[in-house]
């Protein structure tokens, strides 16, 4: 695994976490533990996401920004499933 | 509203196309018991649903199921890719090319296309909610088969992550109808529609 992947590889953790505890709070949204865990993760995943965008680009749309030569950056890159090709 | 993430849910990255995994892998995009039937199954039972909590449930399941049509979808364009028409014969993906070549289309393995025929969407609480337990496991049983069918540990792996998702799906529509019956009135003991009846609450 090259860099970019480790560090999206973290992110999809976060977000695992995330949908996993998602789940559990609709059902169960008074658990203290599950909110805590929540909110500590979504925190987490905050920085690594922030981290991620700046290095590599736009995970959502509204991660786009301007590139060098003008280009708008959503599109540019791998499509999550070409990923396996750029190693 | 969704918004695309430019990610899968679980990474994929299967390095040795295999047309005969992807002809049985695609009963998980298009067939009977597959992701795309969930997700659309569980976002438009939403609407019928009285109880704030539960719509969170099927909503947010609901959107889970839109990362796994995507996954399979990522496994299909990987398994298929740059495969010659003598190994495509050889998988017995050959009914399939002959009209989608290796583009990905919901079907089941048996060639039958998506159909909201197997879904349901009652408007009854408890109909929906029973059906979206059933959902679960008929799709767990699948993801077992294929497990079954399939020997690239690549591939597996992503499987094995979808199988254990229908798991704690399962575990959460049991939420679900949990807190539908602790709502109901103690005298609807046979569980009658509170979202149409207005004596049945």
């Amino acid at each position: 695994m090259n860099e970019r992947e480790n560090m999206l590889r973290d992110l999809q953790i976060c977000d695992f976490a995330l949908i996993e505890t998602n789940l559990y709070l609709d059902g169960h949204p008074y658990n203290r533990d599950a909110r805590n865990y929540f909110f500590d993760t979504l925190h987490k995943r905050d920085e690594i996401l922030n981290e991620y965008t700046e290095k590599y680009g736009p995970i959502t749309v509204y991660d786009s920004k301007s590139a060098e030569d003008g280009e708008f950056t959503w599109t540019i890159g791998a499509w999550p499933w070409e990923m396996s090709e750029e190693e | 509203m969704w918004i695309y993430e430019k990610k899968l849910e679980y990474p994929i990255k299967i390095k040795k196309p295999n047309a005969q995994a992807a002809k049985v892998i695609i009963s998980q995009l298009g067939g009977p018991h597959g992701e795309l039937g969930a997700a659309t199954r569980y976002l438009n039972q939403r609407f019928a649903m009285p109880y704030r909590e539960v719509i969170g449930i099927l909503t947010d399941i609901g959107t889970e199921e839109l990362a796994h049509v995507e996954m399979i979808g990522s496994m299909l364009y990987q398994l298929t890719k740059d495969l010659t028409p003598e190994e495509i014969k050889a998988g017995g993906l050959d009914t399939y090319f002959v009209d989608h070549t290796t583009g990905v289309y919901p079907t089941g393995a048996d060639g039958t296309p998506f159909s909201a025929a197997t879904l349901a969407s009652t408007g009854d609480v408890f109909a929906d909610l029973n059906e979206d337990l059933a959902a679960e496991q008929k799709a767990r049983l699948s993801y077992d088969n294929i497990l079954r069918l399939v020997d690239d540990p690549d591939t597996k792996d992503a499987i094995r992550f979808l199988r254990e998702r229908e798991i704690v799906h399962y575990q959460r529509f049991g939420d679900a109808i949990g807190i539908v019956r602790d709502k109901l009135d103690y005298k609807n003991f046979y569980a009658v529609n509170p979202a149409y009846d207005p004596h049945c609450k």
